[in-house]
């Protein structure tokens, strides 16, 4: 009976995580692991001039990135040989 | 021959640019020190040719197409002022970014030279570089340089001047396509990148792969720590000023100053006593002795200068953004207007100008308005007069001034954004970090020594000009009679100056003298220490145990009549109020509107009196358990203010509550 | 007499000198004289277009 009841919590609370994931979109820059690359899938932003600016950084779609740090609200990443300080909202707009 | 420097920020163009000119312009270990173009000959000792050479240093550029104003500088010049070479210095530890631009820059037909800068650090790295293959492939010259070291520099001349009136081709052949598509823009990127690749690929021996942590990362975990980050920055500042303030600078002062004395003393015992006092008096006093009340602080401009200069080129500026970032967020700016503020404490212009990085036009004025909040080095002497003369020297004075400053410039950004209501999409922060350097003491001496010279021909030409007009307006009465002992107030200048100091009775300097040094001090604020020098007849106020007093008076405070509390609020003001000229045109140039212009300049001239207001009215009533003189014409003036911001809230706040209206 | 003339004289070459040197730099552009940074300020002030 514990159990059942047991297993019923945890089904949810799985549940609730990855109806949270769907919720908050995808998976990008501020989930990632550190020291890790990724390859970049998009960078979600109407922004085109901050758009085309991390383009000439190297930061595109197919592109590695790593992050090196994530410290407070600001993140450290790798692109092309170089080390930037992004912020979170920027982040949030790389969709690994 | 004019031949451009252009290359990724912080790849080392200022820097070449200053070795192979002999200019001194102004380097930094962070990205977005260069801001305009800086034009200069080439030294003779490098180039031995026929033409003159000039060289223009552009600000850095990642790409053709510009995305800050600093690269549309680059662009612009390039494009439209088609110089005969460029050179284009790339950062060997990067090849792959900084080959995107160079792919660009050969396509325009202009020749082009190519540096690989901070060759030096090759070794270190364990990289190697085929510079012929590079050459082949690029269809240009490759040289190997260090800016820092000079390396390769006069190879480097050699092959641009031999380059001049070549043909450039372009190894990347960009296919044609519409500029306006966009898609198709970022294909032909896409496929520069590629080529790129490639190229590095082929060129470069790279051992250590470098997208994993490195020890600079392990120092930017520490100093960009969520809980160090800012005590550590505020231990940075505060040893800093204190080496400059209480340390090293005052000791060095002391020499100084003695030497100034000497030099008083021997001018005064050459002229004697026979020849006409008015004259000797203007030069001793009103010359040397206010100049020299000014020169006295040099050591202390000097020393904090140095430190500036070493703190820039260990390239622990940018870090400072990142770390402060998220604080500036809330009150509606971004870690880009920390730099400002930082060179702000070194001299409020080039502070002012360095906002030209921040994209967003309402955080660039807010900025630029807030930057000259910082004292700057020029209102150093103002709180080393007051911290030695009223408060024994004590640290806290100065500190507490930078701590007010900062305190002043959020409340002043957030007044801006419930004014602007600016809810518009966030501007991403995004900035390069540069590695971390040992900074090289060597240029921190070049940059201390260039700023020293600097103070001594603006203390020899503005300051003196200033004192000796002073002099003279106090010496005579409107009638051009000389004025008697006791009284002065009958002078020209305390004619001048007295209405004004109407205004600062409720602030509790309502004397025409301190009048008269706060408004000398808008034309450059050292020139309060110089004015009071001469207004009351001091010549030393570094050593205020044993200075010169020609009135003879007992000591310095009791010279000016101000109670402790009154000082502090007359130093409140001196240092909170608009900036000197100088940097009010700075500020105009960036504002690029009039009305931000008067607003900041209004705004900085209300927080300058409310807070010396508030510091003498509440500090006179805690120490003396009564208010001072003028308590209430102070406090509608005040209240005037405070109207006028609430008015300007309310109007916008009605203004947005319209649009929703209309909207719906 | 002639003490007070050259004092005169001294005094006022000196500050001659001075404004000379503020009204050169004035032509040149320069606001704040000697200050390193006010020249690249005032070139930037006459080509408003670099602003975009």
């Amino acid at each position: 009976m514990e159990l059942a009841v047991a297993g019923k919590l945890f089904k949810r609370k799985t549940a609730v995580k990855s109806f949270k994931q769907c919720k908050e979109g995808r998976f990008n820059l501020t989930d990632a692991d550190t020291n890790l690359p990724y390859t970049i899938k998009e960078i979600n932003t109407d922004d085109q001039a901050v758009k085309d600016f991390l383009f000439t950084l190297g930061c595109y779609e197919g592109e590695m990135v790593t992050v090196i740090s994530a410290l407070a609200q600001n993140f450290v990443i790798h692109v092309k040989g170089a080390r930037y300080s992004i912020d979170e909202d920027l982040a949030r707009a790389i969709i690994l | 021959m004019r031949i451009a420097l252009t290359g990724n920020p912080n790849s080392g163009k200022t820097t070449l640019f200053n070795a192979i000119t002999g200019k001194i312009e102004h380097v930094g270990n962070w990205p977005g020190v260069t801001i305009a173009k800086k034009e200069g000959d080439i030294k003779k000792s490098l180039y031995r040719g026929k033409e003159i050479i000039r060289v223009v240093d552009l600000p850095g550029a990642y790409s053709i197409s510009p995305f800050s104003s600093e690269e549309s500088i680059t662009r612009n010049f390039v494009l439209n002022e088609k110089p005969d070479v460029i050179i284009n210095i790339v950062d060997t530890t990067n090849l792959s970014r900084s080959l995107f631009f160079t792919t660009q820059l050969l396509e325009l037909g202009i020749p082009v030279v190519v540096a690989l800068n901070k060759s030096d650090l090759l070794e270190s790295r364990n990289i190697q570089i085929n510079l012929d293959e590079l050459s082949n492939r690029l269809g240009c010259p490759v040289v190997e340089t260090s800016s820092t070291e000079g390396k390769g520099l006069a190879e480097l001349l050699r092959a641009a001047a031999d380059r001049s009136g070549d043909k450039q081709t372009a190894p990347f052949k960009s296919e044609l396509f519409d500029l306006r598509d966009q898609e198709s823009i970022e294909e032909n990127d896409r496929e520069r990148f590629v080529f790129v690749e490639k190229l590095v690929d082929e060129v470069e021996n790279r051992a250590v792969a470098s997208h994993k942590q490195t020890r600079q990362d392990a120092i930017d975990r520490i100093v960009a720590n969520k809980v160090l980050g800012i005590p550590i920055f505020a231990a940075i500042i505060y040893v800093i000023f204190s080496l400059s303030q209480t340390y090293v600078g005052p000791l060095l002062a002391d020499i100084l100053v003695g030497w100034i004395d000497s030099l008083y003393e021997f001018a005064a015992g050459l002229l004697g006593s026979d020849l006409s006092p008015v004259l000797s008096s203007l030069f001793l006093d009103g010359i040397i002795g206010g100049v020299g009340a000014v020169m006295g602080f040099l050591p202390l401009i000097m020393v904090l200068f140095f430190l500036l200069a070493l703190l820039e080129d260990s390239g622990y500026m940018a870090r400072v953004a990142m770390v402060m970032d998220r604080y500036l967020k809330k009150v509606g700016l971004s870690g880009k207007s920390i730099i400002p503020m930082v060179i702000g404490t070194g001299c409020a212009i080039p502070g002012v100008m360095a906002t030209r990085t921040i994209r967003d036009d309402r955080q660039r004025r807010t900025t630029a308005m807030l930057t000259p909040f910082m004292p700057c080095g020029a209102k150093l002497p103002i709180i080393a007069l007051f911290a030695g003369v009223f408060f024994g020297d004590a640290a806290w004075v100065g500190t507490s001034m930078y701590f007010v400053a900062i305190g002043i410039i959020i409340v002043g950004a957030l007044l801006v954004r419930k004014i602007t209501r600016d809810s518009s999409s966030p501007a991403y922060f995004i900035m390069e970090l540069p590695e971390y350097r040992l900074p090289s003491i060597k240029r921190a001496l070049v940059s201390m020594f260039s700023r020293a010279k600097a103070f001594i021909v603006k203390a020899a030409t503005i300051i003196l000009v200033c004192n000796a007009a002073v002099h003279i307006m106090q010496t005579f009465n409107w009638s051009f009679q000389v004025v008697e002992e006791g009284m002065e107030s009958t002078s020209i200048l305390a004619g001048i100056a007295g209405p004004f100091a109407l205004l600062f009775i409720p602030l509790g300097f309502g004397v025409w003298q301190l009048a008269a040094a706060a408004i000398t001090g808008f034309i450059a604020k050292e020139n309060v220490v110089g004015t009071l020098a001469v207004v009351y007849g001091i010549t030393n106020f570094i050593d205020t145990e044993e200075f010169e007093l020609i009135s003879g008076a007992g000591d310095v405070a009791t010279v000016m009549g101000l109670t402790s509390v009154a000082a502090l609020a007359y130093l409140m003001f001196n240092l909170f109020t608009p900036p000197c000229f100088a940097a009010i045109g700075a500020m105009n140039a960036e504002m690029d509107s009039k009305k931000w212009l008067w607003a900041g300049i209004g705004f900085q001239f209300g927080v300058g009196y409310t807070v010396a207001y508030f510091v003498y009215q509440a500090g006179t009533l805690i120490t003396t358990g009564s208010f001072g003189s003028g308590v209430i014409p102070g406090l509608v003036a005040i209240l005037v203010f405070a109207a006028v911001i609430a008015s300007l809230i309310r109007s916008k706040k009605q203004q947005s509550e319209k649009t929703i209206k209309e909207a719906v | 007499m002639l003490g007070n003339i050259l004092l005169f004289l001294l005094v006022i070459s000196i500050i001659g000198v001075a404004v000379a040197k503020i009204v050169s730099d004035n032509k040149k552009g320069v606001k704040c004289p000697g200050c390193p940074y006010s020249k690249a300020g005032g070139q930037n002030c006459s080509c408003p277009d670099f602003k975009e």
